[in-house]
């Protein structure tokens, strides 16, 4: 921690771009040496402890950080002081926000990574739209701030305060439940409040969307699961609602996708189905479930910022995100249409990525909570397997578009981010007793 | 041929070898990967590994001209390296991997030649495998309640209600693999892939793997009631791919039907509960269809990229080789006594006489035999007997390399003199057939009755097509109407309500509502309070006033 303090105060003189990224590509493996190999808490303080779920999402928040070094390298000469502050704000924020043990600590936290995200498109995004698209997320995020706020205060007991406290509250009502519950589903996001995901997603530049998708989505489901355990007893009451409602939206959102036209609108309305998943499993309140978003966030994150990175190479070549214009890439370049092939294959779950795990594991949990409710899911998944085919074939297949700017190849770094993205993805189910 | 001879020795000590590899253990369920080396998966990994290096031999003749050959030859090899995952693990999990790796490295071939029609046909073909995956994936979620993914030892738990629902999962799975009677339109159009792609998906990998998963578990789907209707789908679609057969000019499909029809054979052996016979016939089954699509791909690549049965003939004195293993290969499809199935069939033919079935089965049975020497025959006229066609004279560049030679002699040789061997190796237990004279003799009865019966009806079908092919091409000729399984049908049904949904939802209310509405709702407060807060003497007198009444009235 100390480390990353004084790096701040350093950042701004920071003028190597490898620096950087050694720097946090070391502090991953600087933090794997305190691999909690177990499902219990470790390291608990008066404000800070961790347990595997918050380990991992913030390993997860280095390597993406890391991996956002590599992939932005067009940024080199682009206020990289800067970017080097925010990125280990980032940082910062992450750390209080996985590993703080007071509710009140994680809410601010929480709400401060919005300040970095909206830095983010709006100082280093592309369009006039911008501006809007940094509006609707903020509104979207403080409109359902305020009452979490009042309903956390208004438990009016400081015991609760802790996250890890583990008895259940009897008095509450429905409304405490809502409220509790939509400031994270916000921002997971559920069905009907998705509309800021793609909008900021096509505005960010690719460091923004690669930590949007990658660790920020990932927040709202680990404040789910801490909140689940304060609600308990109302949750049994109220979460069929909240379940019907995210099978009924990832059905429609993923017939959605097939009308898209711009890259990056569909890889995040792909994000946003996932997230559907990995709602439904916090919500049937079972082990499984649990395990499975815990495993599907993992792998989703790693997939999903590999596709962004993967859309922002074409890109750089095409000066187009458009899905009319990336056309036939596999024969100009074939190599780069492999990488393709790979994480749309993980993205719609392919056996040996961590998304068919989780998959799996979220179906059990469906079955077990209602019996014959996985026929929808099996239906949802046959769809999601054919937009990520949709993405690769339109990408890939058909007449090439001539441009002249296919000339510039494709350079090994980003070969190098592509492979980072897809080795933890397809290799993680060997040490799959991290998860459980 | 190191797993062929560690085969022979497992069979020979009657041995096996069950290694399990632990992934996780999670909530009393173990995720395992298992290896299973019996008799069986060892000798038909060495049968695939056998015709697969030949077919690879002669891809690199084959595709020698092509672009893009070195990507055609990784994906071949990852596509035998699924079939391997998938041969020796009786686990459901390590099966799933081998049965979507497959699925989506045989679309990668499909759509290996970038035209609209390989395109659309891709789809298809990977549409229906997604399904037969989500079927897998949903006997694996019943299979949670026997806290075990391991199909093969399923036997000992016995919950019988649970069973039923998990082995007909497996079933429909390996009905949609095998392409049999509702999933049966991908396999005619997967033959846009590559000649060698569809000798290696027809012989001995993509196809088979569907009756291969239901050789394995056979113990449990012999228990069980649905084997009958099993039995009628495949009745039926060994009836549709014959008739489909005699009435297609495309030679890959013609030999993609008769894939089909064999399938259904097999699965119908299967049902009749003849597992060792079954597997015999799938291995035979491999080595004479591999040789028909890779004597028909040199065929296709002397008639410059013509398919058309009807603008070939008289290729017996151009090709002779060729034309000599197709002509093999087509005697041991239908059986022709001493090639490598007769031996498998005849013997099937005969068990399948000595049961007491009934006149149903019986009739189906006999006519799609029928079929299968009918259209056999007809392939053979039209390549080899007819008269030579001037249209290809022109064509023709008569190229028989030798490197394609070698690779077809060598399992030529095998398909001639192994199916004997083979059959003196597995079964060493001999069965009492009693039959009469007549039902012995029935089989080659048919073949020389349905020689005498396509040179009468050939001039018939073609004097009479004006009359019946309306008929012909809407029932008979695409499919019995299965190929509404296109893309179209995607099309029409989801996509057109997801169209719908994409106008009412996201650029609809939700838009409207949640943005729009929020934003207008906003816009319109800030404005108030900034018109508040204009420094107005008479708002700032009035808020006083309110200010005062508010204290005035809760003063208490």
């Amino acid at each position: 921690m100390l480390i990353i303090f004084s790096m701040i105060f350093f950042s701004l003189k920071i003028k190597s771009w490898w620096l950087a990224q050694n720097f946090f590509f070391f502090f991953f493996f600087f933090m794997y040496f305190k691999i909690p190999m177990f499902n219990y808490f470790l390291n608990i303080s008066y404000l800070f402890g961790m347990d595997m779920f918050s380990y991992l999402m913030f390993m997860l928040g280095i390597w993406i950080i890391s991996l956002v070094y590599i992939s932005s390298l067009n940024f080199k000469n682009n206020y990289l002081n800067y970017f080097n502050l925010l990125m280990f704000i980032f940082i910062i924020i992450f750390y209080f926000c996985f590993f703080s043990n007071n509710f009140l600590l994680f809410y601010i936290f929480y709400e401060i990574n919005l300040i970095p995200v909206i830095i983010l498109i709006y100082g280093w995004g592309y369009q006039y739209e911008r501006f809007k698209a940094g509006f609707y997320l903020f509104v979207y995020m403080i409109f359902f701030s305020l009452p979490f706020f009042f309903c956390l205060l208004s438990l009016n007991n400081f015991k609760f305060m802790f996250m890890y406290y583990f008895d259940y509250l009897n008095n509450l009502n429905f409304y405490f439940y809502l409220f509790l519950m939509m400031i994270f589903l916000v921002k997971m996001p559920l069905f009907m409040f998705h509309i800021w995901l793609p909008k900021a997603h096509v505005e960010a530049p690719i460091c923004g969307s690669m930590i949007l998708a990658g660790i920020m989505l990932k927040l709202g489901g680990f404040g789910i699961y801490h909140i689940l355990m304060l609600v308990f007893k109302v949750n049994i009451m109220f979460n069929y609602l909240l379940i019907s409602l995210c099978l009924l939206g990832m059905f429609i959102l993923s017939l959605v996708c097939f009308f898209q036209s711009d890259l990056k609108i569909l890889i995040a309305y792909s994000s946003v189905v996932h997230m559907g998943l990995v709602i439904i499993g916090f919500l049937t309140l079972n082990n499984w479930g649990y395990f499975g978003s815990l495993i599907l966030m993992f792998g989703h994150g790693l997939c999903s910022s590999g596709l962004f990175c993967l859309s922002n190479i074409c890109y750089l070549r095409f000066k187009s995100r458009s899905m009319f214009l990336n056309k036939g890439l596999i024969n100009i370049y074939p190599f780069l249409s492999f990488w393709w092939f790979l994480l749309c294959s993980s993205n719609m779950s392919f056996p040996p990525s961590l998304n068919l795990f989780g998959e799996l594991f979220l179906l059990i949990s469906l079955m077990i909570w209602l019996d014959y409710f996985y026929i929808f899911y099996l239906l949802i998944m046959i769809l999601m397997f054919l937009y990520s085919l949709y993405l690769y074939l339109y990408t890939q297949y058909g007449k090439l578009f001539f441009n002249m700017n296919y000339l510039v190849y494709i350079n090994l770094t980003e070969y190098l981010l592509l492979f980072m993205h897809w080795l933890p993805l397809n290799l993680i189910f060997l040490i799959m007793e991290l998860f459980c | 041929m190191i797993f062929f001879i560690l085969g022979l020795l497992l069979i020979y000590f009657d041995k096996f070898y069950f290694i399990e590899y632990m992934f996780f253990f999670f909530n009393s369920c173990m995720v395992l990967y298992v290896i299973l080396l019996d008799w069986m998966s060892l000798m038909f990994i060495s049968f695939v590994f056998l015709i697969s290096s030949m077919i690879l031999l002669y891809s690199m003749e084959y595709m020698n001209y092509d672009y893009n050959k070195s990507r055609f030859l990784l994906l071949m090899n990852f596509f035998i390296m699924f079939m391997v995952f998938l041969i020796i693990s009786p686990n459901l999990i390590s099966i799933l991997l081998g049965w979507d790796g497959l699925g989506m490295v045989s679309f990668c071939l499909v759509i290996f030649y970038q035209n609209k029609k390989s395109y659309s046909s891709g789809l298809v073909t990977v549409i229906l495998n997604r399904l037969g995956d989500l079927f897998i994936i949903m006997s694996m979620i019943w299979m949670l309640n026997f806290g075990s993914w391991n199909f093969i030892l399923i036997n000992y738990y016995m919950n019988l209600n649970y069973l039923f629902f998990i082995s007909l999962m497996i079933m429909i799975a390996s009905l949609t693999k095998s392409a049999q009677i509702p999933f049966s339109s991908w396999l005619p159009l997967a033959m846009a892939a590559p000649t060698p792609v569809s000798s290696l998906v027809h012989s001995s990998t993509l196809v088979t793997a569907g009756i291969y998963l239901m050789i394995r578990f056979n113990e449990i789907f012999l228990t069980f009631s649905f084997l009958n209707y099993l039995m009628v789908i495949s009745c039926l679609t060994m009836l549709m791919s014959g008739l489909n057969a005699i009435f297609e000019f495309d030679l890959k499909k013609i030999i993609a039907f008769s894939t089909l029809s064999q399938m259904s054979f097999m699965f119908m052996i299967l049902c009749l509960g003849k597992i060792d016979m079954c597997f015999f016939y799938l291995l035979m089954h491999a080595l004479f269809k591999s040789m028909m699509f890779l004597s028909s791909g040199i065929l296709i690549l002397n008639m410059n990229n013509n398919q058309d049965i009807r603008k070939m003939g008289g290729l017996i004195d151009y090709l002779p080789f060729c034309g000599l293993i197709f002509m093999f290969t087509l005697m041991s499809l239908c059986g022709f006594p001493f090639f490598c199935s007769f031996y498998s069939k005849d013997l099937i033919f005969e068990y399948f006489l000595m049961m007491n079935l009934n006149f149903f089965f019986f009739f189906f049975f006999l006519f799609s035999f029928l079929l299968t020497f009918f259209y056999s025959i007809r392939v053979i006229y039209y390549l080899l007997m007819m008269n030579f066609s001037m249209f290809n004279y022109l064509m023709i560049i008569k190229f028989e390399s030798k490197i394609l030679i070698i690779s077809m002699m060598f399992i030529s040789f095998i398909m001639l003199f192994f199916g004997s061997f083979f059959m003196w190796l597995m079964f060493y237990k001999f069965d009492l057939i009693l039959l009469e004279f007549k039902f012995k003799i029935l089989s080659v009865l048919i073949l020389f009755f349905s020689i005498w019966f396509f040179f009468e009806l050939n001039n018939f079908l073609f004097s009479m097509s004006y009359m019946i092919s309306l008929f012909n091409i809407f029932f008979f000729g695409l499919m019995w109407n299965l190929l509404f399984f296109k893309v179209n049908f995607f099309l029409n049904n989801f996509l057109s309500f997801g169209f719908f949904t994409l106008k009412v939802f996201e650029i609809g209310w939700i838009e409207y509502n949640f943005n729009s509405g929020l934003i207008f709702f906003l816009k319109k407060m800030i404005g108030f309070s900034q018109n508040i807060f204009l420094n107005s003497y008479k708002v700032y007198i009035l808020l006083f006033f309110l200010w005062f009444l508010i204290i005035l009235l809760f003063n208490y």
